[in-house]
């Protein structure tokens, strides 16, 4: 009589298998999921003043320092040479007239910047250089573009890493104003 | 032109394998017919050679140092060296994984090649299998890593190979673990073909044994070579972290270990069918959760590939459909191919089973570590880390036991035994055994794990002369050895004891390694002396020297307590390119033991102080001579002509 039993319960012994693989694809799908959520925070500058960066100043209508604590504006790292910068590009034109940008050209020549910029447009509000990445590395830079949303009072706000779209910056702009 | 070439190819590559899949779908399951057949070898021997065309376009890309290619701009610089230029390529994300596609097409190549003149209707399924693995990888390439993809304007140079990365041992260690890696995707095509055949017999298991056995091969290697690579060139002082990508090769190591035995025991037998077949799938199953954990970043490890949660998605996806429509059709099939045949424990197919259950469980207890940290943060929200003490208690317990059984199972016959026929067969092998294990408690001191490692490795290789010895003796006394009869004993049986010999080489080393090092840690200045134990160790003098591609700073250490006394160099460099900086221990070669030293960054900044590391480790090559001869056991085994016996 046991062993009939047991031997029934063997039977179903085959299905451990995907059972255990079940249960595990859970925890992999759940965490796979949560690293996505984690790439638009981190950064330990959030809420924090802006840190003074040494940057060549290229030209525009105003300085940083002018601007700092005054008015809200937007830093932009990108770069001639890099692919989702110039999809991005475009997004940047279409705001240009609504917000204060600021251009910081990671680790490029001058002159490539310019062709770059008469090419598809120059949104930018004041144009610096980071030749080196010496702010790139203040603000711990993952790569471009990359950008940073500052408020009136001179705080990072915002981290966007990778290329903006029409439909994250809107949303980000929404979060903002709401706080 | 050539970056565009490498990628058109790629793509013909995955149309071709779209096509593949339908038309092999219709030659497997709806009508078959050998004319299909040979078309679908045709259409096989195709998608093979274009992935490989592919790697090599890329490779011809790097060569040449292609700036408009992101890939190259990322990962190479024109003051390289040739080697670091062609390993850049897979030193990286996207090139690893073209890699990846080009070994599937040297298997596909070869099992192509290789089953003219199988069954046809099976060997169908086993091409339909294989191609579905193809199309997977083809299009995470193709969708999230494309390593073809062109910058502009073209950089002028490069950012430079990730220094740790220039080194010879490094430049082939991806190539044998990938070649392992993916080697298992035949067991797994052979395992799924004879699920869908629902039959498996003695031949099919014949035939997956040189597959397996190359896997295995090339697996052992590439997991030696990375644990050397780790030990000379990281600095890390050790050769064994259990860091989560190491633990994900060693796990798919563990159950093809398990796979090679109870295969065994397939071919030998008839016996251990769906045990077989599941352990196929799930150690290339392993494979793939492995690859998904390195790519996706998954766990943090010093294997940090460029992460991508769009990566991870794909393969965990590719990961999720193709095992669990293999489980799921295992379940179905199981009643159809499980042999009702009992096994008889005390024979050699019941050892074997014996020590599959202990190479499964230390699989297990690794997997769970491994994956501990995440069930953790799932269920609890708290980051936590699971680190070498809990390895070293749970897996070794698991572990020394299937050492010692091992040893038995050499000399146990197949089918049926008596006890009183084993210990006839063993009883000088046991006397001389605990002689020499009362020899070694007397003369040596330690502690506990040192002794139960010598004796595991002294058992092993007792075991192994053992048999050997059974094997050429005549009936009539014991000490009437006939030579010739060495001559009868087939290749594979040799292969299996230099492996086994292997093993015990290499258990001989951790154990003596472990538990008789050296270790000093403090902070040195010009002229300072130290003294550990039997050594009197001085920084002489720092010298500072300007290359090509990198500046340096080397320690010049002068060594008392060899029979001579000798001069070691440690060195620090930064690499110009990358800004990085990488340190060369220094390593001094006696017999099998080495004393190393790495030396650390000036601090703070003129100084003169430094932070200097100091290892004594007696014996420690015998860990990776070790696991080099089990590799090559396992290639004489290949060798073996007169495989079915």
């Amino acid at each position: 009589m046991i062993k009939k039993e047991i031997g029934s319960f063997l039977k179903y012994i085959k299905l451990s298998p995907i059972i255990l693989f079940l249960i595990l694809s859970y925890f992999l799908f759940w965490k796979i999921k949560n690293i996505q959520n984690t790439k638009e925070l981190q950064s330990v500058l959030l809420n924090q003043d802006l840190p003074k960066l040494e940057l060549e100043y290229v030209d525009g209508k105003f300085t940083l320092n002018s601007l700092l604590g005054k008015k809200p504006f937007i830093i932009n790292f990108f770069a001639s040479w890099c692919a989702p910068c110039r999809q991005e590009h475009s997004v940047l034109e279409k705001y240009s007239k609504d917000l204060i940008i600021i251009g910081i050209a990671y680790k490029d020549d001058i002159n490539n910047v310019k062709k770059f910029l008469s090419e598809l447009g120059d949104p930018y509000d004041i144009l610096m250089l980071d030749p080196n990445g010496r702010a790139a590395i203040d603000l711990g830079l993952y790569g471009v573009p990359e950008t940073y949303f500052i408020d009136s009072k001179g705080k990072i706000k915002y981290r966007q890493v990778g290329p903006l779209t029409v439909k994250k910056l809107e949303n980000i702009l929404k979060s903002l104003k709401v706080n | 032109m050539v970056a565009e070439l490498g990628f058109i190819l790629l793509i013909f590559a995955f149309v071709l394998s779209a096509i593949h899949l339908f038309f092999s779908t219709r030659v497997c399951f709806i009508n078959f017919s050998e004319d299909n057949f040979f078309i679908l070898r045709k259409i096989n021997f195709s998608i093979c050679l274009l992935l490989i065309a592919s790697f090599l376009f890329l490779i011809i890309s790097y060569v040449l140092s292609d700036f408009s290619v992101l890939n190259i701009y990322n990962n190479s610089h024109t003051n390289k060296p040739l080697l670091y230029k062609v390993s850049g390529t897979w030193g990286n994300h996207e090139g690893s994984l073209l890699m990846w596609l080009a070994f599937l097409g040297g298997y596909g190549f070869f099992l192509t090649l290789y089953t003219k003149n199988n069954n046809k209707k099976f060997t169908a399924k086993v091409f339909f299998t294989s191609n579905i693995v193809n199309i997977g990888f083809i299009g995470f390439t193709i969708f999230t890593s494309n390593p073809f993809l062109r910058i502009s304007p073209i950089p002028e140079e490069g950012k430079g190979l990730n220094p740790v990365l220039q080194d010879p041992g490094l430049a082939f260690h991806p190539p044998l673990l990938y070649l392992g890696y993916v080697g298992l995707t035949i067991p797994f095509a052979y395992s799924i073909a004879a699920l869908l055949e629902g039959k498996i017999d003695r031949k099919w298991a014949n035939e997956i044994r040189p597959w397996i056995l190359i896997s295995w091969i090339f697996l052992t290697l590439g997991i030696t070579l990375g644990s050397f690579w780790a030990y000379y060139e990281l600095g890390w002082g050790g050769w064994w972290f259990w860091d989560p990508v190491e633990n994900v090769s060693l796990l798919p190591w563990l159950l093809l270990t398990a796979l090679l035995h109870s295969n065994r025991v397939t071919e030998k037998r008839d016996n251990l069918k769906s045990w077989t077949i599941l352990l196929s799938i799930i150690a290339f199953s392993l494979t793939l959760l492995g690859t998904f954990i390195v790519r996706s970043g998954l766990l943090t490890s010093v294997h940090a590939f460029a992460s991508d949660p769009a990566r991870g998605i794909y393969i965990l996806s590719f990961l999720f459909l193709i095992t669990g429509a293999s489980l799921i059709l295992y379940v179905i099939k199981y009643d159809k191919i499980e042999s009702d045949e009992k096994l008889n424990l005390l024979s050699k197919e019941g050892g074997l089973l014996l020590n599959n259950v202990f190479l499964c469980a230390s699989t297990v207890t690794i997997l769970l570590g491994t994956l501990w940290p995440l069930f953790v943060e799932v269920i609890t929200g708290k980051d936590i880390s699971v680190g070498a003490p809990y390895f070293n208690l749970v897996f070794l317990p698991i572990i020394l036991p299937a050492i010692f059984v091992s040893g038995v199972i050499i000399n146990i016959n197949w089918k049926r035994n008596t006890v009183e026929n084993l210990l006839k067969k063993l009883n000088k092998a046991i006397i001389i055994f605990v002689f020499l294990i009362g020899v070694i408690l007397f003369l040596l001191e330690g502690p506990i794990i040192f002794f139960i490692g010598i004796i595991l490795s002294i058992w092993l290789l007792i075991s192994i002369i053992n048999d050997f010895y059974e094997k050429i003796r005549t009936k009539k006394s014991i000490s009437d050895i006939k030579l010739s009869k060495a001559f009868s004993i087939p290749i594979s049986t040799y292969g299996m004891y230099l492996a086994h010999f292997g093993l015990a080489v290499f258990i001989l080393g951790v154990a003596i390694s472990d538990s008789k090092k050296l270790y000093y840690e403090g902070v040195m200045k010009e002229k300072e002396i130290v003294k550990v134990e039997k050594f009197k160790i001085q920084l002489k003098e720092i010298i500072e020297k300007k290359e090509k591609n990198w500046i340096s700073q080397t320690g010049n250490f002068s060594v008392e307590g060899f029979k001579k006394n000798i001069s070691m160099f440690a060195e620090r460099r930064l690499y110009l390119d990358t800004g990085m900086p990488s340190t060369e221990a220094a390593i001094y070669r006696n017999f099998f033991s080495h004393l190393y030293i790495v030396m650390g960054q000036e601090q703070p900044l003129n100084s003169g102080k430094r932070i200097v590391r100091i290892y004594f480790n007696p014996f420690i090559i015998l860990i990776w001579s070790g696991a080099f001869l089990m590799a090559f056991g396992g290639l004489i085994s290949i060798c073996d002509k007169k495989r079915n016996r």
